[in-house]
């Protein structure tokens, strides 16, 4: 629930070596520790997001260790991998729009179709408050990066509410203007 | 000359930044209800300063008004070209417990001089008398005068041209026969030029310094107090001011501008208070001295430095007041850690006082350095006490740690800011000291002899007759109800060969001797020599036995020899008793003894014995008005003497300033309650809704303001009765307190307390109320 | 997750109503508190939020319905009972400006305690234990206007768990914060609560805030709505 979505893969790795040269198997674990843990990565993901980042020049192999098998493999970045992370933290994401949001779509729906805003309202306040308190209750228990992750969706959960409870309150002023 | 422009500009936005504030106190539709008590409170208090120092500034012009006509009534008796003298004998008596002065006129020719505010001479059976006799005799229960004086009123004395318009004062028209009597004098005119600064003047002087400075202390710290009503609100919108761009130094001159509204106010205010109220004192009665609302016209140097510094004071007050708050775009900053309060000075202007008033003997008394001693030592005394208190209450307060919640709560108030409570407890205090003064110097007073006549002779009436009627008026006298007993004596002046001033023989039947002097030994016939107690001096001198002398009369200054006598053996020497007061030393003889010398020519001194009930005075005075000028009578026991009187009018002064100031005092009291629970209502009303009992924070505000008052008490008791110590010990009078008096007014302050803290309760019981939890 | 409407409730609401002059405050709310737990009271703002807090503690008494604690009917009680009830049971949060200005913070938080009788020493030190609690220790000689607003209401918080409450009532805590100060005095108020079961009336319109509640109640219009998502 926690994840990140549309996350570029290559580049937390990327991330992660600019501290120091790391296994593949490393990699792994410790992208699923901080960004992956409801959906951690696949070996094969690692590998082609590492092979795509080797043939790019961004990452190099370090040398083998005795007994290896390619995944004895440790990699390093280079200097143009590390240019790279820098434009990638520099560039702004671009604002999510949430117009296509299904949420939007639903509301509308309900009330172009005659249905009490305010229930449609409640129903959907009781659902977000119930994810929002296990967020609360996860971020509470969690570490500095939980905390990070959570309070992130718990913002984008409350601006989806405040948005209900405006347009509740702007259909009840429609609502007195019509029927005065 | 762009230092000259710079200079122009800043001037111009002194005024532009008074203007701004003069607009933000009076005008503005958002002028809230606090800005108007704020507005309020401070235009009445230096309303009342101004009046109170207009009244003080008439004291010096009613004085020496009071002086000339004092002057203007003082008959002459230098021969002038073409005048008739009037034959004058002036006697005093009382009426109650009030002297009146009767003098008995004959013109001895178409010449004579009126006396001053006399329109006309009264004729034999006429009488011109003074306003206010007129009224005691006109009134219902004035029978006894009317009797006393049967005369008819011709007119009456001009109240504008008596020294004091208040004076029982009567001219009765006798015939030629006055003439004859020793006390007739020929007066050729009224008015002398007038030797001024007798003692009453001194101590009135002394006691208006006091009196000024207990009157306007409270008054400045009610103007002050003002000031701080609203404060908050105040302090907010000046923040709001300078986030739109005012500096501040611009913000000082806002609030001067606001109290400049008040200022101006006030002394309209105060001038019309003055114009009002001045013809409301006409013919008060204060230190024996009759107001005439003429005669209070402020000096005008002193009107001028009222009307400029008043104002000049409020602003200066304001701007102390704001001394130690920094106001920021954002917010109010009062400097948290205020500077603690130095004791030094305060102790310097203490220290000061009680130099200056022991310094004060070395000094002539009533010398104009003494009173200026006196009354700049009595002045540092009295200021030290706000001086002092701000730093004792600072003090003790820092001391007590903790106590019940309500005094926890109370006391740390007090630390965070001690200030304005104790300065305006400091005006209470400054009361307290005065009266206690005043009080304790009067206690002394009443203690001391001096002060009280002899009250020893109270079951007798004394009486003057002249000696033609006496026998007469002991008859008549005899025959008044009440009166048991009525004796008279007879001073003889005696002059031996060649002798100057000579000596004095009570003549006295054995009766009376065997009565004044305790003894069973006299039979008619006989004289005696009464030596004097131990430690008295006889001014006369004794007689030798056979010795010749020339008995005298005196007539206008001039000695006329009635007879002459022989001074027998005294038969003994007798012994004034113990205790006794009247005093007369020296040769005494009984009628028998004086045979030949024509006793009808000498006045006699009646003692008239009575049972004590009401009226026996006033009916002796009825029962003897037809011998007019010849007889008169007093009341020793009745008569109060002018320095008693005085203190009784002081004490009523006293008691009635001290209720004024102390009244103010309470509001300043009251509004810094008001204000403390103001600025405290969020925390009031969530300490409420968390249970907190109102009893606690009731209790809490009174521990505020009490634990000031108590301090001030205290303050105010040591001052009072040392500032009272240092002026009796200037005039040797041992220090008696008057504790239940001082218990009086501490006391007063005790209730004082209590009742404007019981006056901010339903502030408080609003502030328990909800309102002040929301949030909007 | 716990609905909270198993077991007996500590203290409940009935149709309770509420006017000032011509404003219906609450025209009908229901409210169940059960021990333990934590309620948020959520609506926008001027919809009776407040005033159905006021009511529940006992601060004001409803025109109409019922508010019991522990079975008793608030409205049976004199002032002085419901004063005695509110000290010793309730503890109160409230927006900003609760604490007396002139009291050191540790004095602020003994000042329960010293209501209830207990010397200044040991009242003084229980304060200390719960500014520690509460993290604010280091402010405890402080006096509330040289303390930061986070710091301030955490004092808050800790003078109204001190005399160990049934029920604390909190008005909008985290009003006057910023988020991350909003955070922690929620945790803060809601692990100390959960410590001693006592009960939380957390009246907020701040997702965020009531998102550390067991169950929310929402007001609009004086009426509270059922829990529809919950049912
Ligand atoms: N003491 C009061 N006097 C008058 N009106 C009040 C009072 N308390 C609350 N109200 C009114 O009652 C309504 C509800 O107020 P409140 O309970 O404070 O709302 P909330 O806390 O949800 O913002 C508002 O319209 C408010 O103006
Ligand atoms: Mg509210």
């Amino acid at each position: 629930m926690c994840t990140v979505l549309g996350m570029s893969i290559g580049h937390a790795l990327l991330g992660l070596l600019e501290k120091e040269p790391r296994h593949g198997y490393d990699l792994k674990r410790s992208y699923d520790e901080r960004f992956g843990k409801d959906r951690p990565l696949h070996y094969g993901q690692v590998y082609s997001t590492l092979s795509r980042l080797l043939r790019n020049g961004l990452i190099e192999e370090l040398g083998v260790e005795s007994g290896g098998g390619p995944d004895r493999k440790r990699y390093t970045i280079t200097d143009a991998g590390v240019t790279d992370v820098e434009q990638w933290l520099g560039t702004p994401e671009k604002p999510d729009l949430y117009l296509q949001n299904t949420l939007y779509t639903k509301v509308v729906l309900a009330l172009l179709s005659g249905r009490d805003a305010a229930d449609v309202l409640d129903t959907q306040r009781a659902a977000h408050l119930r994810a929002m308190r296990e967020l609360t209750e996860r971020k509470r228990s969690g570490d500095l990066a939980d905390q990070l992750i959570c309070d992130h969706a718990l913002f984008h959960l409350e601006a989806d509410l405040r948005w209900l409870e405006l347009t509740a309150a702007r259909l009840d002023d429609l609502a007195g203007k019509v029927r005065p | 000359m762009s230092k000259r422009t710079s200079r122009r500009t800043s001037l111009g936005q002194w005024g532009r930044d008074l203007g701004l504030g003069i607009r933000l106190a009076v005008g503005g539709s958002r002028i809230s209800g606090t800005s108007i008590v704020r507005l309020i409170m401070g235009t009445v208090g230096i309303g009342l300063a101004v009046a109170i120092l207009f009244g003080a500034a008439s004291v010096g012009n009613m004085l020496s008004a009071h002086e000339q006509r004092n002057a203007a009534n003082i008959p002459s008796w230098q021969p002038r070209p073409g005048v008739d003298p009037l034959l004058m004998s002036t006697a005093s008596s009382t009426i109650g417990d009030e002297r009146i002065s009767v003098s008995w006129i004959h013109p001895s020719g178409p010449n004579a001089p009126l006396p001053p505010g006399v329109e006309r001479l009264p004729g034999k059976g006429e009488m011109v008398v003074s306003p206010r006799l007129a009224e005691m005799r006109a009134a219902a229960d004035g029978e006894a005068l009317r009797q006393r004086f049967p005369q008819r009123e011709i007119g009456q004395i001009d109240k504008y041209q008596m020294t004091d318009a208040g004076d029982l004062l009567a001219y009765v028209g006798v015939d030629a026969t006055i003439g004859a009597e020793s006390s007739a004098m020929p007066v050729y005119g009224f008015g002398r030029p007038e030797m001024s600064g007798n003692e009453t003047a001194i101590l009135l002087t002394l006691l208006s310094i006091v009196g000024g400075i207990v009157l306007l202390v409270p008054v400045l710290i009610f103007v002050a107090t003002s000031t701080r009503i609203a404060g908050a609100e105040r302090d907010r919108r000046l923040s709001a001011m300078r986030l739109v761009g005012a500096d501040a130094r611009q913000v000082r001159r806002i609030t001067a501008g606001e109290s400049l509204v008040s200022s101006v106010a006030g002394l309209a205010l105060g001038t019309g208070l003055f114009l009002v109220l001045r013809p409301l004192l006409d013919n008060v009665r204060l230190f024996d001295t009759t107001i005439l609302a003429r005669d209070l016209q402020p000096s005008p140097l002193l009107a001028l430095i009222t009307v400029v510094g008043v104002p000049l004071l409020a602003i200066g007050t304001a701007l102390f007041g704001m001394r130690r708050v920094v106001i920021e775009p954002l917010s109010v900053v009062r400097k948290s850690k205020p500077v603690k309060r130095r004791l030094a000075w305060r102790l310097v202007v203490v220290g000061l006082g009680v130099a200056s008033l022991l310094s004060a003997p070395v000094f002539d008394e009533g010398e104009e350095m003494w009173t200026f001693a006196v009354g700049v030592g009595a002045t540092l005394l009295l200021i030290g006490v706000p001086a002092l208190l701000p730093w004792l209450v600072e003090r003790g307060a820092a001391r007590v740690s903790g106590g019940r919640p309500s005094v926890q709560l109370a006391i740390r108030r007090l630390q965070v800011d001690s200030g304005t409570p104790a300065r305006v407890v400091a005006g209470v205090a400054v009361v307290l000291a005065g009266g206690i003064a005043l009080q304790t110097g009067l206690a002394a007073a009443e203690a001391d002899d001096k002060y009280r006549p002899a009250r020893a002779a109270q079951e007798t009436i004394s009486g003057q007759v002249t000696g033609a009627v006496a026998d007469q008026v002991v008859a008549d006298a005899r025959a008044v109800p009440g009166v048991t007993d009525v004796r008279a004596g007879r001073y003889l002046s005696v002059k031996g060969a060649g002798e100057k001033s000579g000596t004095s023989v009570y003549v006295m039947d054995c009766a009376g001797i065997a009565q004044r002097y305790q003894t069973d030994q006299c039979v008619d016939g006989d004289a005696f020599t009464v030596v004097p107690p131990p430690g008295s001096r006889n001014y006369g001198r004794d007689l030798r036995p056979g010795e010749q002398v020339r008995v005298v009369k005196y007539a206008r200054d001039k000695e006329e020899q009635i007879a002459t006598w022989t001074w027998p053996q005294p038969k003994s020497t007798l012994a004034q008793p113990p205790g006794s007061r009247s005093g007369y030393f020296g040769p005494v003889a009984t009628p028998g003894a004086v045979r030949g010398i024509p006793l009808s020519e000498v006045s006699a001194t009646l003692e008239i014995a009575h049972d004590k009930r009401p009226g026996v005075i006033s009916a002796l005075q009825a029962a003897t008005a037809k011998y007019e000028w010849r007889a008169s009578f007093y009341d020793p026991s009745s008569y109060v003497s002018k320095d008693e009187r005085m203190y009784t009018t002081l004490r009523n002064a006293l008691l009635a300033g001290a209720v004024f100031t102390l009244s103010l005092a309470g509001l300043s009291l009251l509004v810094l309650a008001l204000e403390q629970v103001r600025e405290r209502r969020r925390a009031i009303a969530a300490l409420f809704a968390s249970g907190v009992p109102r009893g606690v924070l009731s209790r809490s505000l009174v521990w505020q303001l009490a634990v000031p008052m108590a301090l001030g008490v205290v303050v105010a008791i040591a001052t009072g009765i040392g500032l009272a110590w240092l002026f009796l010990r200037l005039v040797d009078e041992p220090v008696a307190v008057d504790w239940p008096g001082v218990g009086v007014l501490s006391g007063a302050a005790v209730i004082l307390v209590l009742l404007s803290a019981l006056a901010a309760l339903p502030a408080l019981r609003s502030a328990t109320r909800l309102d002040a939890l929301r949030t909007e | 997750m716990t609905t909270g409407t198993t077991g007996e409730p500590i203290m409940s609401a009935r149709a309770v109503r509420k006017s000032f002059g011509p404003t219906q405050a609450l025209d009908g709310a229901d409210l169940d508190l059960h021990p333990g737990q934590v309620v948020a009271v959520m609506g926008p703002s001027g919809s009776g939020k407040s005033t159905l807090l006021h009511c529940m503690a006992g601060i004001i008494l409803p025109d109409d319905g019922s508010v019991t604690y522990q079975g008793r009917e608030l409205s049976t009680m004199d002032d002085s009972a419901r004063s005695a009830l509110r000290r010793n049971e309730f503890g109160f949060v409230f927006q900003f400006g609760q604490l007396v200005p002139e009291l050191t913070c540790v004095e602020n938080v003994a000042l329960p305690l010293r209501l209830a009788g207990m010397g200044r020493k040991p009242a003084e030190a229980k304060a200390t234990d719960q500014l520690a609690r509460l993290e604010v220790d280091d402010v405890a000689e402080k006096r509330p206007g040289d303390v930061s607003g986070g710091q301030g209401q955490r004092v808050a918080v800790a003078r109204s768990l001190v005399t160990t409450p049934k029920v604390i009532f909190a008005d909008e805590p985290t009003g006057a914060l910023d988020s991350l100060n909003g955070e922690r005095v929620m945790r803060l108020l809601v692990d100390a609560a959960k410590a001693t079961s006592a009960s939380v009336v957390l009246v907020t319109h701040e997702p965020r805030v009531a998102a550390y509640s067991d169950y929310e109640v929402v007001v609009r219009d004086g009426k509270t709505r059922a829990a529809v998502g919950a049912a």
